[in-house]
């Protein structure tokens, strides 16, 4: 059921909130177009949630604009907004058949029967729940609580369907199959989906893009790929994804020159180990200092020899599994990377951290 | 001490508790039938006067219950969104920290024919003969209404507090105004709370001596006074008993539906 045109177009404009002397949100500025998959990432208590609950109406911004398709949302209330959500903890009515639960908001928008009936089994359809209608909520299990959740909020066409946190109390499997339909649903129904979570991999893997928090502020609004490649802040490159993050001073002994103050951010799966380190431009002696074995891929610690202080701090590596070939704890092993495949922090944007 | 001792051991309190009621039940329903007899019911239920009383009883009990409902919800909602919850909490149930005929007394003063409201009602001309509300069962209506309303309140607040305050916010942002989304969740959830709450007032008001007694007078009496006459007054306990035993009958018959309403509603709720 794709809305027709393109509506969801969500500009937030340097929007602002304080709890007390916590700046919970801090001069967001984010520009979502119309029908685009964001992800809000970001540790617990980063803003993330905050910036979801202003969007909804449940909060208000102490001060900067929303606009949704070049309405301005400041003052209207959360039912005026045609904007959905998925609670992080569903938030289904317990009083309420799943039928019924789908209804509710067309019934409040007077709708005659036949046709909530036809709209109510459609959603039904849509999430693959037919056949459940007349369930009361707890007969139904958590991937199947998730849908009514899901077709509740889509049976509305909303503009745009804010998600928080909707899949974090599920078990992994469930997760990763929920991922996969939630994202093949965006698709289908050309909904802007807002998806908020602390979970990297699962907004890499789901997002068109993907905005990253931290203690109230944007760090950094990118694809997943230019996320992870090009880290333009310290944090990002620490929160998304395992780095093996540099100075200048450390860097200088591997006779490596990067501009004063700047950093550099070498993932781990660019590092070689053992004897393909031999070909590597900057290469590193140390001693193994622990695997972690995973089947498909090996995690390495690598602690180099004793260099000047400051610099000994251990390398992380990343190998194909097959490729772990004797590295034990406390093996000798020579560690390798090619600068050119790492991304470079200037100096000016350094900042946040862990 | 663990296992069956210890199970024992905590169940012994309530076990005198419900000992003690069984045995009292047990105790009034033998001397009722082996002392007065069922020719005695016969002839209490062809008493017009009996039977305006046990009608009054009955009236008074479900009014006070509904005037404790309508005015215990509005109270209790304000209080599950008061920040300062816990303040507002004390005052309610603060007419408690007082003795129930210090309390009851309080509304003889206020509501005498030359008490405070008529008072000043004639002062400022509004009236010229006191309204006559004291010795009245509007009275009693007040008064029980003072006396039972905490409870009422108490038990809509917690089924209230159990409530997840997101269920509010969906039904907000799936376009439902403030009056809409009370109506649809809020109220409707916690309904056990009203209904608990009813069934706790109903029964307490139905038995209810003090308030009628003080408030009501000797003319206008509800089943309770009735009996606390027949004992202290006439020493009729053959009379009393029986009356006692019509008493726990209107309480069981006007509190079963309720008792099923709320099985009800819980099912509905929870899903069994």
């Amino acid at each position: 059921m794709p809305r027709s045109g393109s509506v969801g177009h969500l500009e937030i404009d340097s929007v602002s909130r304080s709890f007390g002397s916590l700046r919970a949100v801090n001069a967001v500025s984010l520009d979502i177009a119309a029908g685009e998959f964001i992800a809000f990432l970001g540790p617990s208590g980063c803003g993330k949630t905050t910036l979801l609950r202003i969007i909804a109406g449940f909060e208000a911004a102490d001060s900067g604009r929303l606009t949704l398709d070049g309405r301005v949302l400041a003052g209207l209330p959360p039912n005026r907004r045609d904007v959905g959500m998925v609670f992080q903890n569903l938030a289904l009515f317990p009083h309420l058949t799943v039928a019924e639960n789908v209804a509710f908001g067309l019934e409040l928008r007077r709708k005659g029967t036949a046709e909530i009936a036809r709209q109510v089994e459609e959603a039904l359809a849509l999430v693959a729940l037919d056949g459940l209608a007349g369930r009361r909520i707890q007969q139904l299990s958590g991937g199947q609580r998730q849908r009514v959740a899901l077709a509740r909020a889509l049976v509305l066409h909303p503009a745009v369907l804010l998600l928080d946190e909707p899949l974090s109390a599920l078990d992994l499997k469930l997760r990763r199959q929920l991922q996969g339909e939630l994202k093949a649903l965006q698709r289908r129904t050309g909904t802007t989906f807002v998806f908020v979570t602390h979970d990297q991999e699962e907004a890499l893997s789901m997002a068109d893009r993907v905005a990253v928090f931290n203690r109230g502020g944007l760090e950094q609004f990118d694809t997943p790929q230019a996320l992870y490649g090009r880290p333009a802040t310290r944090f990002v490159a620490e929160f998304v994804g395992d780095a093996n993050i540099r100075s200048a001073a450390q860097l200088a002994p591997l006779g490596l020159s990067l501009p004063a103050g700047s950093l550099l951010v070498i993932r781990p799966e660019d590092c070689v180990v053992g004897t393909a380190a031999a070909a590597a431009p900057v290469r590193i002696d140390g001693v193994v200092e622990a695997v972690d074995f995973v089947g498909p891929h090996a995690r390495l610690r690598v602690a180099p020899d004793g260099m000047p202080a400051g610099t000994t701090e251990p390398w992380l590596a990343l190998l194909p599994g097959a490729a772990l070939d004797g590295l034990a704890p406390g093996a000798r092993a020579t560690l390798g990377f090619d600068p050119a495949r790492a991304a470079q922090l200037p100096a000016s944007q350094i900042r946040g951290g862990a | 001490m663990t296992g069956p001792g210890r199970r024992l051991a905590l169940f012994a309190p309530m076990g005198l508790l419900i000992a003690a009621f069984v045995l009292s039940v047990a105790g009034l329903l033998w001397s009722s039938a082996t002392r007065g007899g069922i020719g005695l019911y016969v002839e209490l239920l062809s008493d017009p006067g009996i039977l305006r009383v046990l009608w009054r009883t009955v009236w008074i009990a479900v009014a006070t219950t509904a005037a404790c409902a309508l005015l215990g919800y509005p109270l209790a909602l304000f209080l599950a969104r008061s920040p300062r919850r816990n303040l507002w909490l004390l005052l309610v149930i603060s007419p408690w920290l007082v003795s129930i005929v210090v309390r009851t007394f309080g509304w003889v003063v206020l509501l005498g024919n030359r008490g405070v409201v008529n008072t000043a009602l004639r002062d400022w001309g509004l009236i010229d003969a006191p309204v006559r509300v004291l010795f009245t069962p509007w009275a009693v209506l007040i008064g029980l209404v003072h006396v039972f309303l905490p409870f009422m309140v108490i038990a809509i607040l917690s089924s209230l507090l159990l409530q997840d305050r997101r269920l509010e916010e969906a039904g907000r942002i799936l376009g439902g105004t403030r009056w809409q989304t009370f109506r649809r969740v809020t109220l409707p959830l916690s309904l056990p709370g009203v209904v608990g709450g009813s069934s706790l007032v109903l029964l307490m008001s139905a038995g209810a001596i003090v308030t009628p007694l003080l408030l009501g007078g000797l003319r206008d009496r509800m089943l309770g006074t009735q009996i606390y006459t027949e004992v202290f007054q006439v020493f009729n306990f053959e009379r009393a008993t029986a009356m006692a035993v019509i008493l726990l009958v209107v309480a069981l018959v006007l509190v079963a539906p309720l008792r099923l309403l709320e099985a009800r509603v819980r099912r509905r709720l929870e899903g069994a």
